[in-house]
């Protein structure tokens, strides 16, 4: 966006490339890398190369899914995150909730991957479905949702219990 | 969506002789380690508490860790056991540990900003680590989770947290129900004077009135001075008391603070105007905290008039006979005085307060119907009537939406 329209069609003729952590090489077009702001940085920094850029921090099928989310995204003009201002986690297109659908692992590791890779969007939509997984529910079903261990100690339950007792009335 | 066991961090079988293992066992002290191993380079990230292990570990240097005494000492129970030596399907079945619990608070905090208040009260009870990311006083990323929430979600309160209190307390203080002293529940006040959501009669003990403070001050050798320094609050037409009194625990505090001052005689002046502030700001809260009840007595008294109005048409059914329509019998039994006493209650409408209420009505409609023999609406006036009332109803509900959140 910033880079100005003159160097758009130059842009989107380009690719680049990138291994995954399993050293798989993945070939993109620019625009669509550079919904990713570290590679767009990376991409000034180094400028013209035909390098592949490692991303240790990712496996493929991780980077096949965030290539899938940024093509499908590549026009969306991103909006900048003060325009925040209405948080609401029910506001999610259809494409962008089947693209959710995948299991809770995948979802944790699109959340990882969104984040070193800074992809806004992608970090808002996954943490947005995850929140939606913990809405409604109580500390025991959302335990169950995402197999997690009650590791209060008995008196640290009663503690917790007594400090949120309110909750258990809604 | 159910939780995936993560055996391994890629997904699928295929993948597995390149990708990592995890493994987890669960210490002494509760706390979790966790293991992942890239099978590719053979490093080994270790997440560990309370041990001493390097955050990055071989896997001989991890196999000499695990016959170790320190090990073996500190662990409770091992899941999903893995050896590298050893791959096969029993890893299938093991119990594993929740990805939601390794992500870092930044992106928990990420996820929490889509949550209101209530959902992130729920979440901290959840575990003790996420308890640990939302029951601080002190972290500045507990401070603006607990923040971005209540100015996203709550339209009450809206106001900054007072001095002193952080986001966390301040919610407990708005939203949680009961006596911060006693098991009471009902007849409850904030009082913003002094940080406390209590009943009657522990506000009564928590502290002192007027006239007893300065002989109090005296038996307890502190300088009136002080006086100056402490909040108060201005009861009047109680019968009890009327007057100042003054917070029992704030003495210690503000005494604390005028014996470290340089300068006693400006401490005074600027504690002073300090308090005065404080009360101004404190008075604020107190309004602000009166409109928000009115506003919820409102929309309970409108839940409780829906409830009421669709049993009493079926009731009009029941009891409808020959001279007046079914329209015309829920329009006298509107008009009974019971159900008036009744529709105006701010609080739950329960079935058993249902019964009471048929019964007496179905001694006051026959009486009804006498009173109003010859002056009763006909069906379309009782018609022109209802779509009135029915307006009016929507443009409350509309106005109502504007300044609450139905959320809430």
């Amino acid at each position: 966006m910033a880079t100005g329209s003159t160097s758009t069609n130059i842009s989107e003729l380009k690719k680049i490339k990138l291994t995954s952590s399993e050293g798989t090489e993945f070939v993109v077009d620019k625009d669509v890398g550079e919904k990713s702001i570290l590679l767009k940085n990376m991409l000034e920094d180094v400028g013209e190369n035909d390098m592949a850029i490692p991303l240790p921090n990712v496996t493929g099928p991780i980077l096949t899914k965030v290539i899938e989310y940024c093509t499908h995204h590549r026009d969306d003009f991103f909006i900048s995150q003060d325009d925040d201002n209405k948080k609401t986690s029910d506001d999610i297109d259809e494409w962008d909730s089947e693209f959710c659908k995948v299991d809770q692992g995948t979802l944790f590791e699109l959340i990882l991957a969104a984040n070193y890779l800074d992809i806004k969007p992608l970090l808002d939509l996954t943490c947005k479905t995850v929140a939606n997984m913990i809405k409604g529910k109580s500390p025991e079903e959302i335990r169950k949702t995402f197999n997690i261990a009650n590791d209060f100690t008995p008196e640290e339950e009663i503690q917790v219990k007594r400090e949120n007792e309110w909750c258990e009335e809604r | 969506m159910q939780a995936q066991p993560i055996r391994q961090l890629g997904s699928s079988k295929r993948k597995r002789a390149q990708s990592s293992v995890s493994t987890q066992w669960k210490l002494r002290d509760h706390s979790i380690v966790q293991l992942r191993t890239k099978r590719k380079t053979n490093s080994t990230v270790v997440f560990v508490k309370n041990l001493s292990l390097p955050k990055r570990t071989t896997v001989t240097e991890l196999r000499s860790f695990k016959r170790s005494k320190v090990f073996k000492r500190n662990i409770e129970t091992v899941d999903n056991y893995y050896d590298d030596d050893t791959e096969d399907e029993e890893e299938e079945e093991g119990p594993t540990i929740s990805l939601f619990l390794t992500i870092p608070p930044e992106i928990f905090a990420v996820i929490c900003a889509y949550l209101p208040p209530a959902e992130l009260f729920t979440l901290s009870r959840v575990c003790r680590r996420f308890r640990g990311f939302l029951w601080s006083t002190t972290s500045a990323v507990t401070e603006s989770i607990w923040r971005i929430s209540r100015t996203t979600f709550l339209r009450y309160p809206n106001m900054a947290p007072p001095t002193g209190l952080a986001e966390l307390e301040y919610l407990r203080l708005v939203m949680e129900k009961g006596c911060m002293f006693c098991d009471k529940e009902d007849g409850l006040t904030i009082y913003w004077e002094f940080q406390t959501r209590c009943c009657i009669g522990c506000l009564e003990k928590i502290t002192v009135r007027d006239y007893h403070l300065s002989s109090k001050l005296k038996r307890m050798n502190i300088p009136q001075d002080i006086i100056f320094g402490l909040p108060y609050l201005l009861r009047c037409n109680t019968p009890k008391y009327n007057g100042k009194i003054y917070l029992q625990a704030d003495i210690k505090r503000v005494h604390d603070e005028y014996l470290v001052a340089p300068n006693k005689g400006t401490w005074v002046t600027q504690k002073n105007a300090e308090v005065l502030a404080f009360l101004q700001d404190a008075r604020e809260r107190v309004k602000d905290t009166q409109t928000n009840q009115k506003i919820l007595i409102m929309i309970e008294r409108g839940r409780r008039y829906k409830i009421i109005s669709a049993k009493i048409k079926e009731l009009a059914k029941e009891l409808r006979n020959s001279k007046t329509s079914i329209g015309q019998t829920e329009y006298l039994l509107k008009r009974c005085p019971s159900y008036r006493r009744v529709v105006d209650v701010p609080k739950p409408f329960t079935e058993r307060s249902w019964n009471a209420l048929v019964k007496k009505l179905e001694v006051e409609l026959p009486n009804a119907r006498q009173l109003s023999r010859g002056t009763l609406p006909s069906n379309d006036e009782i018609w022109e009537i209802r779509e009135e009332l029915r307006e009016r109803v929507r443009r409350l509900q509309a106005r109502l939406a504007e300044t609450f959140d139905e959320n809430y």
